[in-house]
């Protein structure tokens, strides 16, 4: 199974939201990392046909999947960013429902709510219960259950742990890895701890170009060098913040511990280096998006 | 289908949004039957219904109901009854039945009205007297030259028969507020306007921002979600409109009597005057069924043609706008309509109030009648009533008519649903 990318272009007006994109995606976890008004959620869009391109074209297994039509949308799952819920409805109502609109038959139906609960975790008493009273990780599971309906073989997750505690978003990594053997899983998340430990191939883009595309060992090694840790006192920290991209801020015993992202040293003699991680990137990266 | 139809009414039924009409109504029957929110004695009408005109005007901002009973308070104790005794208004009323027979009508009592009513913005009843007996002598006048154009003979007859009523003290509060013409058309009308805009102006928005929209249909089970809400949206808005009017034809038949249907409020609050029955009572049981089957078309249409805005404008609050709109532009052209039909009755040949001519009359004015059965929801009602009265009154119910009716409700359904599919997935 293969998911092509092939010069894809989305325009606004003058902007460019996705600019000539060249990806090509196979199974396993794939992190979609950016800041806001990279192209991410447009790239998703296009990628599950909700949005025409402006040029290029999204392949799968050469075909044009535009031309596929419902025979691609068949093989979907989506959980997008807002997903809402209706008052009224139960866990088994929602997904019922979402079943109802793929056109699966009643007893299909009941079978898949069963195994998806199963799967994400929700016992028949919390499928049974109003979904206006679920916390926001079980809100997150159904999600994830509904976009799981009818074994779709690409998966595609907007945000799926933003909102979630470490314990959530810890269950639902391992839902993930658990069920990614078998599909494509593009995930996009500013969440860079998700990526970290579940994706196979980190995807970076920036101003709706691709950046960097390699798994989170290299992308990370790209940084190395550029990463390093300085005890400074605290009436140095101010000069610090103007004149480096920090990372971290720590209060310790002697005075405050700095995390520095750049290409040039701190200038101060108890400056070390430090290994590099995927969020640190993120910050190399994208550091005139967060201000430096 | 029928799933996603199950899931899609349940969407439109199961909302809070229910408890407020729910809390309204509760708090309007505990007002009306415990106090009624009136002090003092309460007027019972009796006989034919009037209408209150000013040059064609109607009366803003005062019931003419309310003007009746404040007449008739401040004239009891010297009268009683009204205006037996009145010499200068028998003679008038004597004079004016040679010129009613003279322009084909049957008697003075087609339409009539107090003419002080129609100057009456003082104080002071003495002052009010005085204007009332200069304008009687100055119409008794004309009448006896015999002068007197068709159009100055409407306004005669507005100025002359006196409404015939009886004081019956102590009425409930609800016979008084149901006998209350003005009120009963307009705030049903508003009611049930006002829950079919909540109800339905984000059948489609709501569905924005929710990520359903973004869950890859097929094509096929896009249309089938997209007209399982029309359905959903057709079935609820018939539903609202037949418990409404059903619940409010119930409530009149209690409290005034189920005498085959009799009931004079009824027939404003059903849309009576669609079948020329203006002030008249519902005469059958069918016709009273009948008004509702036409009422329920009319609030289906309405349901479904605010569904249609919400999916053209994804947002509720401009679906509202623009639903909002399309009423008042369908006023507009019923208002055109009756006043060029009106003009046209007026000033053109006497000869239209011939039978032959009913044929005429009924093409002009079925386009005002296409769209009536929608128009009673509205709150126009009340406005296009004294509109209507000149075209309609005389006209029977035909089954070609009713024909009409119900094909060109159809026809906008149709362009409604039509519109519904704009919902499209993509942008």
């Amino acid at each position: 199974m293969e998911l092509t990318f092939k010069d894809l272009t989305k325009r606004y007006g003058r902007k460019r939201a996705v600019d000539r994109l060249n990806v090509t995606l196979t199974h396993g976890v794939y992190g979609l990392l950016g800041p806001n008004g990279s192209g991410k959620t447009t790239l998703m869009r296009m990628m599950t046909g909700l949005l025409k391109p402006t040029s290029g074209q999204v392949l799968y297994n050469g075909q044009e999947i535009a031309k596929m039509g419902d025979a691609y949308r068949a093989k979907l799952g989506f959980l997008p960013q807002e997903f809402g819920f209706y008052r009224g409805f139960t866990g088994n109502d929602m997904l019922r429902y979402i079943a109802a609109l793929k056109g699966l038959d009643e007893k299909k139906t009941e079978k898949e709510v069963k195994r998806l609960s199963e799967m994400v975790g929700l016992s028949s008493d919390e499928m049974g219960r109003l979904v206006s009273g679920y916390s926001g990780g079980m809100r997150r599971r159904l999600g994830i259950a509904q976009a799981l309906m009818d074994d779709p073989e690409i998966l595609v997750l907007d945000e799926p742990t933003a909102g979630l505690d470490p314990q959530e978003r810890v269950r639902f990594r391992n839902l993930i890895s658990g069920i990614s053997s078998s599909r494509l899983v593009l995930l996009s998340t500013h969440i860079i701890s998700d990526i970290e430990f579940i994706a196979g191939d980190v995807i970076i883009l920036r101003r709706g170009k691709l950046l960097l595309q390699a798994p989170p060992a290299e992308i990370i090694a790209s940084v190395k060098g550029k990463v390093w840790i300085v005890e400074v006192r605290p009436e140095e920290v101010e000069r610090f913040q103007k004149s480096c991209l920090i990372g971290n801020l720590r209060q310790t015993e002697n005075g405050v511990e700095l995390r520095i992202v750049g290409d040039e040293a701190p200038d101060h003699p108890d400056t070390l280096p430090a290994e590099p991680t995927l969020e640190d990137v993120y910050l190399y990266y994208f550091r005139e998006a967060s201000g430096s | 289908m029928r799933n996603i139809l199950k899931f899609e009414l349940r969407k439109i039924w199961y909302r809070k949004a229910w408890t407020i009409p729910a809390l309204i109504a509760a708090i309007l029957v505990l007002w009306i039957t415990i106090g009624g929110g009136l002090d003092g004695l309460r007027y019972v009408l009796s006989g034919k219904a009037a209408v209150v005109r000013k040059e064609m005007q109607p009366l803003w901002g005062k019931s003419y109901t309310q003007e009746v009973r404040e007449y008739a308070k401040g004239r009891a104790e010297e009268m009683g009854i009204v205006l037996d005794g009145d010499p200068l208004m028998m003679d008038v009323l004597h004079l004016i039945q040679p010129v009613a027979e003279q322009y084909g009508e049957d008697s003075a009592e087609y339409e009539m009205a107090f003419s002080w009513l129609m100057i009456y913005t003082l104080p002071s009843d003495e002052e009010n007297m005085e204007n009332y007996e200069t304008m009687l002598q100055s119409m008794k006048e004309a009448l006896q030259t015999g002068q007197i154009s068709r159009s100055q003979y409407r306004q005669v007859l507005r100025a002359s028969d006196p409404m015939p009523y009886e004081i019956v003290p102590g009425s409930t509060a609800w016979q008084f507020w149901l006998d209350s013409e003005d009120y009963l058309p307009l705030l049903s009308g508003v009611g049930v306007l006002a829950l079919l805009l909540v109800f339905f102006s984000d059948v489609f928005s709501r569905e924005e921002g929710g990520g359903l929209r973004e869950i890859s249909l097929s094509r096929p089970r896009c249309r089938q979600w997209i007209l399982a809400k029309v359905l959903a949206t057709a079935i609820s808005s018939a539903g609202i409109v037949l418990a409404l009017y059903g619940g409010l034809l119930l409530i009149l038949g209690l409290i005034f009597g189920f005498q085959g249907w009799n009931c004079s409020p009824l027939a404003y609050a059903a849309g009576g005057y669609i079948y020329g029955d203006i002030g008249h009572n519902a005469t059958s049981l069918t016709l009273g069924l009948l008004r509702l089957a036409v009422l329920t078309l009319g609030g289906t249409a309405l349901g479904t043609m605010i569904a249609a805005c919400s999916a053209v404008t994804r947002r509720a609050l401009p679906a509202m706008g623009m639903a909002l709109l399309i009423f008042f532009l369908m006023e507009s052209l019923l208002f055109i309509e009756c006043s060029v039909t009106n003009y046209l009755i007026q000033h053109a040949s006497p000869l239209l109030y011939e039978a032959d001519f009913q044929m005429i009359r009924t093409i002009l004015t079925t386009p005002v009648r296409l769209f009536l059965n929608v128009e009673v929801l509205t709150m126009g009602t009340k406005l296009m009533s004294n509109y209507s009265n000149l075209m309609i009154h005389n006209m029977t119910v035909t089954p070609d008519l009713l024909f009409a009716f119900i094909l060109v409700t159809v026809t906008f359904m149709a362009l409604c649903i039509g519109l519904c599919f704009t919902y499209r997935r993509q942008r």
